[in-house]
């Protein structure tokens, strides 16, 4: 077994990941580290390309909008930014003249538009860009979330220091980038490769017939088949259904396989609980009800004690002269 | 789990995916493609983050490493700085990218270099070490609880915490110290002169020849040196040296008023050093050292002894006494869950979750029958369709109601009859008919419906507000306490309905974690609640017993806090005359609280600042704050006063007993106790 990091440099950056950092430092750090600074031309980089695919398809106002928002998120460590800047590009792919008004209608548009050259870089750059800044948020801003709803006022939220960036760490983001715009394109393909065929046996999904143009017609359809649009919608919550309970099976068997003793009677005992706590509400509540009668009969108990006690006592203190039998007939025995 | 990030990041790209690929795809599909490419992209980094959560954090191992003085020790020692090395690695097929390690620090340690924190990426049998001095500064006991992890992706989208348990308790012990008290880090008991031989030679009953002095009257005749006497014409006298040693006896007081305040720097725990100073600084003279320890209950005895394994003892006892903490009784439950929440959350997250300790609707639904008016409503909710069912099951005749039911029902049955017909509006007979039905029933049927509705409103309260929140906390707390205990889901209802049951075992699961919670020092009717008047016959007890098994003059230091006794002092100062009357030394040793001025140094109260010297934008709130702290400052010279009082109250009556009485913080303890065994060396008897 190795040690991770001995470098005292290294240490040395780790233990100051908790300070909060000022605007001028943020600004410092993005620039002058070497480290974040490929980050901050990445997330430059790709923000450039972005606005330079919106201005050639005539998005000139978005492009603007595009380069502000991104730069400024990054410089002012806003979460939200990349979110932002998605739904800024998303606006003005939909309306590149900035104004509300769509373009041509054109039903075959999905057909003609798979693996288009400005789709896959300005895809490809939106990816890059999400990615880089959340990474640059974690490296100047903040990494992890805090443990409690509201922050308190000690707690000091903590940073990825940049000693953790691995030499090839974009590198791989970049790759990865590249390789999940070329399955954004294979997947967005055969989503709309496949016709919604629930009337036939069989599997019901069937290859949609390319050449033909009756499954992109407006109108209705007759019972059984169903246009491109509906296909699309069925292939897609599909997936996304199955898919998520693949996910549940494999993870949550898995999760399964390596809980801990204690997490597994935990669970145990929570269904078990769940299961009968009413009859075990009953049962406590009559014990309490149990408890509550036995303190109140002590309670009773001595407080005729105390009385019979005091009415002795008093009755020596004023001479008065009762029968001794009396009162230890009264002690003795309560119900007299 | 998601973070908002991840969450904001996967609403936003659904929704743009959405709108992308079924409202405006005839337009564009530019929107499609990219939130289909984005959302492929965050399912990869969920796949890759649960792949290493369960292939990697599930493994996740660390190992502890404590030296003092450069060894591993198992137990420390206060005021000594020691070494913790921790190392974590896991053996997994996954990398942990980004990982926050924090070792957990105990309360009432003192860091002194490094930190107990550091980030790291974790690929498969590489370790991250964590290393860190740290420094006791009171004996006790020190329980590391383990490390925590938490672990997100590179964009933050995705977080897990778990909490790897390595609990370790360490015994800290007080500092060893020399004969003349003062303190060093290492042993050297094997230079000391063997017993009953002092370095500082003094006249005694031994049988070494220490002198000759001139013959004072009293001297017994058999110590008269004849031959000096016939050379110098005059009596002189032998003097043999001492080598009988003395035996001390110490006393320390344990009960709860003494171990009230934050880790580390309770009365008891400075009365644990004082009395581990003294046994260590008597011992070097190699004279007896015993200990009692008492609170208001029981003692326990260690009997005089002299080795080195003996002493070992006295000094585990004492760090073991000094960990003591104070009874979490009369603490208000919900302080107590406030304390242990946070804490059970801290140490056991996996247990704690939703997914496995929940409360499901059912168990928040608040029941109507626990209230008395419940059955009225149960009565109003099933009362008029029963009637009716039992009216129409016996519509061809048969036995009547009892009297008054019957009478009730009958006028009720035309009552609502009556009211239906009226309002039924007039049209065509059959549909006025089956109308003024419609609407006979419904009214039948009306008080049910209400009596549902109040059922249901009810019923519904128990999820929202405080309650919920507190059942739920209380529930999760309950598992987890049951869970240890092994008592399964009975215990969980058992410690939700009885707070008796459940504030025990919260005060023992924060005693057993060393976690301290604040308790109330007064009760309701303004009584001190930690006066603890039974120790003082717990302790004159033990010091009459000490003189009773004495086999020559002794020692006794008592370190209490008997301030605040009064006349339940009266069995102490029994004892006291008992011990002075068989010639034993008793010396009281009082600690005194940090936040009461000395008799001594008792400076006026500084009087409280004026109103008009206040910036005016600060309002009307100053001025509240002005009469708070100066009704504090009140009640605080009125403490004062009073304990002042109480002290020279005690000292009065344990001095005219023959005890000598001392603060903590008044000159040196631990010298003054060693010149009473000087003292009592003298005197002993010669032969």
């Amino acid at each position: 077994m190795t040690t991770a990091s001995t470098d005292p440099h290294l240490e040395s950056a780790r233990q100051n990941h908790t300070q909060r950092l000022s605007p001028r430092q943020v600004v410092e750090r993005l620039l002058q580290d070497e480290r974040i600074r490929r980050y901050t031309f990445a997330a430059l980089g790709a923000l450039a390309l972005t606005a330079l695919v919106l201005y050639l398809s005539g998005g000139d106002i978005g492009a603007a909008v595009v380069m502000l928002v991104g730069t400024v998120s990054i410089v002012f460590r806003w979460a939200a930014g990349p979110p932002l800047v998605l739904l800024v590009l998303f606006y003005f792919s939909v309306f590149p003249f900035g104004y509300l008004q769509l373009g041509y209608n054109n039903p075959l548009q999905v057909r003609e538009t798979h693996f288009r050259i400005s789709d896959l870089i300005l895809v490809m750059s939106a990816l890059v860009y999400c990615g880089s800044a959340y990474r640059l948020l974690g490296l100047v801003h903040q990494s992890l979330p805090l443990e409690n709803t509201s922050r308190r006022r000690d707690e000091a939220a903590p940073r990825r220091p940049s000693t953790h960036i691995a030499a090839n760490e974009l590198t791989q983001f970049v790759s990865a980038s590249a390789a999940m715009v070329l399955a954004g394109q294979v997947v967005w393909w055969l989503i709309n490769a496949f016709d919604f065929t629930p009337m036939e046996s069989g599997f019901p999904f069937q290859w949609a017939d390319q050449e033909s143009f009756a499954r992109y017609r407006s109108g209705s359809f007759p019972p059984g088949e169903f246009s491109a649009g509906q296909s699309r919608f069925f292939l897609t919550v599909g997936l996304l259904f199955f898919g998520y309970l693949l996910y549940r099976l494999v993870f949550g068997y898995w999760r399964l396989r390596v809980m801990g003793p204690a997490e597994g009677a935990m669970i145990l005992a929570n269904t078990s609980w769940a299961e009968s706590h009413r009859e075990r509400a009953r049962i406590e509540k009559w014990r309490a009800w149990g408890r509550q009668r036995v303190l109140a009969r002590r309670r009773y108990e001595r407080s005729r004690t105390t009385a019979v006690s005091d009415s002795r006592i008093a009755a020596l203190a004023v001479g008065r002269h009762d029968s001794p039998h009396r009162g230890t007939d009264r002690l003795d025995n309560p119900s007299s | 789990m998601l973070t908002p990030r991840g969450w904001w990041f996967l609403i936003i790209v659904l929704l743009i995916f959405a709108i992308g690929a079924f409202a405006v795809v005839n337009y564009t599909t530019v929107p499609a493609i990219l939130a289909l490419t984005l959302l492929l992209w965050f399912l990869s980094q969920w796949i890759y983050f649960n792949l290493a959560a369960n292939g990697a954090l599930a493994q996740l191992q660390a190992e502890r490493l404590v030296l003092q003085g450069g060894r591993t020790t198992p137990v420390l020692w206060a005021n000594v700085p020691f070494q913790v090395r921790l190392r974590v690695y896991h053996q997994g097929n996954f990398t942990i990218r980004y990982a926050l390690l924090e070792d957990r620090l105990p309360a009432g340690i003192n860091l002194v270099e490094g930190h107990t924190a550091t980030t790291a990426t974790l690929p498969r049998g590489q370790a991250v070490d964590i290393r860190y001095t740290a420094q006791c500064p009171a004996p006790g006991v020190v329980r590391f609880e383990g490390v925590r992890v938490r672990v997100a992706d590179l964009q933050g989208f995705f977080y897990r915490r778990i909490f790897l348990r390595d609990p370790v308790e360490f015994l800290v012990l007080p500092p060893l110290v020399d004969e003349e008290g003062n303190q060093r880090a290492d042993k050297r008991f094997n230079i000391l002169p063997p017993p009953g031989i002092h370095r500082l030679r003094r006249p005694g009953a031994g049988d070494e020849l220490h002198d000759l002095r001139d013959y004072q009257p009293g001297d017994p005749p058999k110590m008269i040196a004849w031959k000096a006497s016939a050379r110098k014409d005059k009596l002189i006298t032998k003097e043999y040296e001492s080598d009988v040693p003395v035996r001390c006896m110490l006393f320390l007081d344990t009960s709860e008023g003494v171990r009230l305040g934050p880790t580390g720097n309770t009365l008891l725990t400075r009365l644990a050093g004082i009395s581990a100073v003294i046994a260590q600084a008597a011992a070097a003279n190699r004279d007896l050292v015993g200990l009692t320890t008492f609170d208001d209950r029981s003692a326990q005895v260690l009997r005089p002894a002299r080795t080195q394994t003996h002493m070992i003892t006295v000094l585990r006892t004492l760090a073991d006494v000094a960990a003591l903490q104070p009874s979490t009784r009369g603490v208000p439950l919900e302080t107590m869950i406030r304390q242990v929440y946070p804490l059970a959350h801290e140490i056991y997250p996996e247990l704690m979750t939703k997914k496995v300790n929940t409360v499901p609707l059912s168990r928040l639904w608040q029941p109507l029958l626990d209230r008395w008016w419940g059955w009225i409503v149960v009565f109003i909710l099933v009362a008029p369709p029963a009637l009716a069912a039992y009216k129409l099951a016996n519509i061809l005749g048969g036995p009547p109601l009892p009297g008054p039911v019957q009478k009730i029902y009958q006028t009720w049955m035309a009552t609502t009859f009556d009211f239906a017909v009226r309002i039924t509006p007039k049209v065509f007979w059959v549909t006025r008919i089956l109308l003024a039905l419609l609407i006979w029933m419904t009214v039948l049927c009306l008080p049910s419906v209400l009596a549902a509705v109040v059922w249901l409103l009810y019923g519904v309260r128990g999820w929202f507000g405080q309650r919920v929140a507190e059942l739920r906390k209380r529930k999760q707390l309950a598992a987890l306490l049951s869970l240890q205990d092994g008592a399964g889901p009975d215990a969980i209802e058992r410690y939700i309905h009885d707070d008796t049951a459940f504030a025990q075992r919260i005060s023992d699961f924060l005693e057993h974690h060393r976690h301290r919670c604040p308790v109330p020092m007064y009760d309701d009717d303004g009584r001190y609640r930690y006066r603890c008047e039974q120790k003082a016959q717990v302790l004159a007890y033990q010091l009459i017993r000490a003189v009773g098994v004495a086999r020559d003059n002794e020692l006794y230091v008592v370190l209490a806090d008997l301030t605040e006794l009064g006349d339940d002092l009266e069995p102490l100062v029994r004892a006291c005359r008992v011990a002075r009357a068989r010639r034993h030394h008793v010396l009281i040793i009082v600690p005194w609280p940090v936040d009461i001025p000395t008799p001594d140094s008792q400076t006026p109260s500084p009087p409280p600042a004026d109103s008009s010297s206040r910036p005016e934008k600060l309002g009307e709130e100053p001025r509240i704050n002005k009469h708070q702290q100066r009704i504090a400052q009140i009640v605080q010279d009125s403490l004062t006063r009073q304990y002042h009082e109480s002290f020279r109250s005690m000292r009065r009556a344990l001095s005219q007993a023959g005890a000598s009485v001392l603060r903590v913080n008044d000159g040196d303890p631990v010298r003054l106790v060693l010149d009473h065994l000087d003292r009592l060396r003298g005197m002993r008897s010669r032969r």
